[in-house]
């Protein structure tokens, strides 16, 4: 009888081509708020209140997230490729293993959030605030960090490259075995002075 | 972030305690953010104790630098300078060294296994109870470099130079020295159980009371090498060059020295029970009170050798030549002889008992009962 009753929701989710996300799993959140594993790829979840709520692993790639409060929020593994987190709270979110690849992080507030091995590869941080945000091993390449603020982030064993750190404050950012051969420093301030090696790439 | 601080203050006290203004600071200040620096210049830093575990450091200059006690462990340091550095104590575990210059370098003691030290410079290096497991020193140079005691237990050191190095008591069990070149090399004591040496260079190397047990010795050159009280038990030495080696006492006992060449060389009261030297060149050599029962000299060339009071108890001279060589009071009971050359070669008080002398040619041959001259051609 449950086999059934799955065989008819999963006959529905694939019925409905025009929702990519599960509805069921969208209500399940609004009133629990947890979603473990589910689907919620191009929700509207814009200024959604979703401080500490439960989404790990959860698919949340194309979904707008503009200006939602994800702060403390689980989103461990989950896949927020190409999502808009634009002005999004992610104070202390744990965002571990997180696919963010395209995503725009732009003034996205990220203190404290630990972002360790994510994918944000191409994501938009122009703006953001990485105070405190730990960045270990994480993919930044290519990434859009104009304007933003780093103080005290972890980034050691982080891919910079193709990276523009112009004007960026890199002083008490940790760095150790940070890949910045591919990185462009230009007027960077860094624990070893003003770095302006890549000025004249510009 | 607590270690990263914690490194940060490591640096920042070296910063403040090295004196001298060799180095670049800012390189300094680089190496301690980024824990990288290429090319960076870095002569006589102070880095004792330093965490630079996985550093980038590809031609790093750190010529004269205090690493000691340093975590290099998994750094890359690819045609560094480290000339005259003291890294004693350093950890460079998987450290990447290949083509390195550590000429003059102190490695004592320094934990090293697995690291790649592949065409590295390591001439007249203190090497001294470093611990190199397994490491990788392929076409390394380590002439008069001192490796007294290190743990060199499988290294790969195929063509490595360690000519005039001081290996005394050193690890080599089970390395691949493989065309090696080790000539005057101080081997006194050193383990090199299953050692493979096999075109190997040793001429003139020490290698007194060595433990050499199933070693392969294939075609090296052995001239003149002290071999006394070496353990040379089933070790492989065919083909080998042994002329003028001195092989007193060693045991070798089931060795193979078959077409090997021991002109000249001395082997009294050494043990090579069931030893193989079919076809090998002996002439010359002394056997006296050498233990060879049951040994094979098939074929061998023993012209003018000396085998008295040798033990030649059941050995195979098949087809030898032993014209000219001394026998006096060596024990030949139930040795097979045939058409073994004894021409002029010195039988007097010797053991036949049992012996096959079918086919042996004796002319001015002293047998123990006088001299017999059946075999002498007109």
């Amino acid at each position: 009888m449950r086999r059934m009753r799955l065989a008819v929701l999963c006959l529905l989710a694939f019925a409905t081509p025009a929702l990519a996300f599960d509805d069921a799993h969208l209500a399940a959140l609004e009133a629990e708020g947890q979603c473990i594993a589910c689907d919620l790829s191009g929700a509207d979840l814009a200024g959604a209140a979703l401080a500490k709520a439960n989404l790990w692993r959860a698919d949340l790639s194309g979904a707008n997230l503009a200006a939602a409060d994800l702060s403390g929020a689980n989103l461990r593994d989950a896949d927020l490729t190409g999502a808009d987190l634009s002005g999004a709270l992610l104070s202390e979110a744990n965002l571990k293993y997180a696919g963010l690849a395209a995503a725009d992080l732009s003034t996205a507030k990220l203190t404290g959030a630990n972002l360790l091995a994510a994918d944000l590869a191409g994501a938009n941080l122009s703006g953001a605030d990485l105070t405190y945000a730990y960045l270990a091993h994480a993919d930044l390449r290519g990434v859009n960090v104009a304007g933003s603020t780093w103080q005290n982030a972890t980034l050691s064993e982080a891919d910079l490259d193709r990276t523009d750190l112009t004007d960026l404050d890199l002083t008490s950012a940790a760095l150790r075995n940070t890949k910045v051969a591919g990185a462009t420093f230009c007027r960077t301030q860094t624990p070893w002075g003003q770095e302006d090696s890549g000025c004249g790439d510009l | 972030m607590r270690p990263v601080a914690a490194v940060f203050g490591a640096f920042g006290c070296a910063v403040v305690a090295s004196g001298a203004v060799a180095f670049d600071d800012t390189d300094l200040q680089r190496l301690a953010a980024l824990n990288q620096c290429e090319a960076c210049d870095l002569r006589e830093a102070t880095l004792a104790g330093a965490d630079l575990s996985g550093g980038a450091l590809v031609r790093v200059d750190l010529r004269q630098a205090d690493l000691r006690q340093a975590d290099l462990s998994h750094a890359l340091l690819p045609q560094a300078r480290l000339g005259k550095a003291d890294m004693s104590g350093a950890d460079l575990t998987r450290a990447m060294l290949r083509e390195a210059d550590l000429r003059n370098a102190i490695l004592a003691d320094a934990a090293m296994g697995f690291a790649d030290l592949g065409y590295a410079q390591l001439s007249n290096a203190n090497l001294a109870g470093a611990r190199l497991a397994r490491a990788e020193l392929g076409r390394a140079t380590l002439r008069r470099s001192d490796l007294t005691g290190a743990n060199l237990g499988k290294i790969e050191a195929i063509d490595a130079d360690l000519s005039g190095a001081t290996l005394i008591g050193a690890n080599l069990t089970r390395a691949n020295l493989r065309k090696a070149f080790m000539g005057e090399a101080d081997l006194t004591g050193a383990h090199m159980t299953e050692a493979v040496l096999s075109r190997a260079d040793l001429a003139g190397a020490i290698l007194v009371s060595a433990n050499l047990e199933q070693a392969s010795l294939r075609a090296s050159y052995l001239n003149d090498v002290d071999l006394s009280r070496a353990n040379l038990v089933d070790a492989d030495l065919s083909g080998a060059d042994l002329s003028g080696a001195n092989l007193h006492r060693t045991q070798a006992r089931g060795a193979i020295f078959a077409r090997a060449i021991l002109s000249s060389a001395t082997l009294t009261a050494a043990d090579l029970s069931g030893a193989d030297l079919a076809g090998a060149l002996v002439d010359n050599a002394d056997f006296s009170a050498a233990l060879l029962a049951g040994a094979s000299f098939v074929k061998a060339d023993l012209n003018n050798g000396t085998l008295d009071r040798a033990d030649l108890k059941g050995a195979t001279l098949r087809d030898a030549n032993l014209r000219g060589a001394s026998l006096a009071g060596a024990d030949l009971s139930a040795a097979v002889l045939r058409k073994a050359n004894l021409s002029e070669a010195d039988l007097s008080g010797a053991i036949l008992e049992g012996a096959d002398l079918t086919g042996a040619i004796l002319c001015a041959t002293k047998m123990p009962w006088g001299e017999e001259n059946g075999g002498c051609e007109e």
